[in-house]
């Protein structure tokens, strides 16, 4: 390549102090064992990979992937009707909806994650309406369940599913979905035969962005999910600041993180693979 | 249904708005069965509109259009009889020529081995045969357009509507594809509807033009009629190159009449057509109509003007001189090069603009 590498240096220390040692000195500390007062004590051990085995934090992953997938599907429902709206608006319309989508982000995650709790606690909002309805005598029970943590998630994560989405399909030029109309295509073949595989790397980059971040959550499931439901984000938090155990944090975390990996790499080999044969 | 009405359209004063613009004002015009009819104006003048409201992509806000005699009034795109060239061809770009073409073909669920039957004919036809596999990226700018139209045409539609089909194109290949979409269409038979701002495409492809602008159709007939006998100036100035001179017709029996301008004095004019112009009208003659004489001889039957050379462009098989027959007044010569020894005129030079005097055309100012 004939462009000079040095403008490459600055990004590279960065990643190297902050990403590849810090990933480096966790390794290192799965392999050893904790200390009795929750330090950590340089004997080198397998026990923290071993006690991985232990269905309760299978059960643990299991419920964190499939609410990730869960938020993700749901995302993608609500986000590509207002993706599709979005894109296919007057320039002033676009610039309004942008803003709309991106106010939240104004105000800090965790207290907007506070407000939901207002609204879904047993004298919040949603409740008081149903009460006020007549569509419920007793309160539903909203907050600390799954589906709390599920609202959560969709909301704070609908935006990064929204936005790329939003860019894929402005890029679709019109006049070939009155192409596919003037070729006896439907609604719906319109949408499934231009639209959507047209509109795929924003789909699949929406769905990264979505669904990674889901499954690592933390203020969320902590907030919304209280105690009751556990999460893979909950339990790292929880084995690193209250049980104390460094080690099995960290062996907890890498896991993880390469559970993560080993999943987007099968399911985008998936899509290529589903896509070529459309 | 008589034979000779599949494929006929008519659109019955067609009134289209778009906020306060009116962009289509009462259009009314009938395309035979069979016709390669194009509608010319320059952009903005409505006719993307009118092709657009013929495919059901606009409805018109009045007024109707009836193809072989039916109304289609609400129809959606996918249930008339029709299909589309597009301007920029929409091609889609996730699927191979083949796939391309065949969309039509198997969004109407027709069977496997008629898809496969019907898609190598209208690639054979536009001569794409080799190219199935390939992605329209890979394509020049030709071949995308003769996809286009194989993808349009493998449908069978009863019209064919082609938006600037030619627009982007160079020159060269523009000329080259003139004659291979008239080939087609004789082939085919099928109605085709052109609209385009170029007017030498759509005299050389069609067998009848209408001239459109601001939304009103100004004339319809063939490419001959337009260009001998345009029915205004608006007309003349679109068609071809024309000269044009002002001043005072005098008929009287016979079939010339007195022309007279003020600056220049009196020559013959053929006698307009149909009720005359009263008094002050407008002449207008065709470049290449004019002979340029180094002497003025009194030859019978010519007009005679005075003139001085202003420019003089060479452009290989011809020269355009642009002449002044006063201060005020320049006309254009076009005059071909016979000869390699021909002695081309020079700035400055006097000389006598010459022509038949049945040659022009008197129209109301």
């Amino acid at each position: 390549m004939s462009f000079p590498s040095w403008p490459l240096i600055p990004a590279l220390v960065v990643l190297i102090a902050f990403f590849l040692v810090p990933l480096l000195i966790m390794t290192g500390i799965s392999f050893v064992s904790r200390g009795p007062y929750g330090g950590i004590e340089w004997i080198l051990t397998w026990e923290n990979y071993v006690r991985l085995a232990d269905p309760l934090y299978w059960h643990i992953f299991i419920r964190s992937v499939g609410l990730a997938v869960a938020t993700t599907l749901i995302c993608v429902v609500l986000g590509f009707p207002l993706a599709y709206l979005m894109a296919r608006s007057s320039p002033r319309v676009q610039y309004l909806l942008i803003c709309l989508v991106l106010i939240p982000f104004w105000t800090n995650f965790l207290v907007r994650t506070y407000a939901w709790m207002f609204l879904l606690r047993a004298d919040g909002l949603v409740n008081t309406t149903l009460r006020t309805l007549g569509l419920s005598d007793h309160p539903v029970e909203l907050l600390y369940t799954p589906w709390a943590v599920l609202i959560g998630l969709v909301y704070g994560y609908l935006p990064f599913m929204v936005l790329p989405l939003y860019a894929a399909i402005e890029r679709i030029a019109p006049s070939l979905e009155e192409a596919a109309r003037d070729l006896y295509a439907t609604g719906w073949a319109v949408f499934t035969q231009v639209v959507l595989p047209l509109a795929k790397p924003g789909l699949v980059a929406g769905c990264v962005l979505v669904f990674v971040p889901s499954l690592g959550a933390f203020i969320t499931p902590h907030l919304l999910g209280g105690g009751q439901t556990m999460m893979i984000g909950t339990l790292i938090q929880h084995e690193f600041l209250v049980v104390r155990d460094w080690p099995f944090g960290a062996a907890l975390s890498l896991v993880f993180m390469a559970t993560v990996l080993l999943i987007l790499l099968l399911w985008l080999k998936r899509q290529e693979a589903m896509w070529r044969t459309l | 249904m008589e034979s000779e009405l599949v494929g006929s359209v008519r659109l019955d004063r067609v009134v289209k708005w778009h906020g306060p613009h009116c962009v289509l004002d009462a259009v009314s015009l009938e395309v035979k069965q069979g016709e390669f009819f194009s509608i010319l104006g320059p952009s903005g003048s409505g006719k993307t509109t009118l092709l657009r409201i013929i495919a059901g992509f606009d409805r018109p806000n009045a007024g109707r259009v009836l193809i072989q005699e039916q109304p289609l009034d609400d129809l959606p795109p996918h249930q008339r009889p029709v299909n589309m060239v597009f301007q920029h061809y929409a091609l889609f770009p996730h699927l191979s020529v083949w796939k391309n073409v065949a969309f039509g073909l198997e969004r109407r669920r027709i069977a496997r081995a008629e898809v496969i039957r019907r898609v190598t004919e209208a690639l054979h036809m536009v001569r794409l045969e080799t190219k199935g596999n390939r992605f329209p990226h890979e394509l020049s700018g030709g071949e995308q357009q003769r996809v286009a139209l194989a993808r349009a045409l493998v449908n069978r539609p009863q019209v064919l509507l082609l938006d600037e089909p030619l627009g982007a194109l160079d020159q060269q290949l523009r000329q080259a594809m003139q004659g291979e979409l008239k080939r087609i269409q004789e082939q085919v038979g099928i109605t085709f509807i052109c609209v385009t701002h170029h007017q030498e495409e759509a005299l050389s492809m069609s067998d009848r033009v209408a001239v459109i602008d601001q939304g009103r159709v100004l004339q319809i007939g063939s490419p001959h009629e337009l260009y001998e006998s345009p029915a205004s100036m608006a007309v003349a100035q679109f068609i071809g190159l024309s000269n044009c001179l002002h001043g005072e017709v005098v008929c009287t029996n016979g079939t010339l009449c007195t022309f007279q301008v003020p600056e220049l004095g009196t020559f013959l004019v053929p006698k307009p057509h149909g009720r005359l112009p009263q008094g002050t009208a407008t002449f207008m003659l065709r470049p290449e109509r004019i002979r340029l004489l180094r002497e003025p001889s009194s030859s019978h039957g010519e007009n005679m003007l005075a003139a001085t050379v202003q420019t003089v462009r060479y452009s290989g098989g011809e020269l355009q001189y642009q002449i002044a027959l006063s201060p005020h007044i320049v006309w254009t010569a076009r005059l071909p090069i016979e000869s390699k020894w021909y002695e081309p005129f020079h700035p400055g030079e006097r000389l006598t603009v010459s022509w038949d005097t049945h040659e022009g055309l008197i129209l109301a100012s």
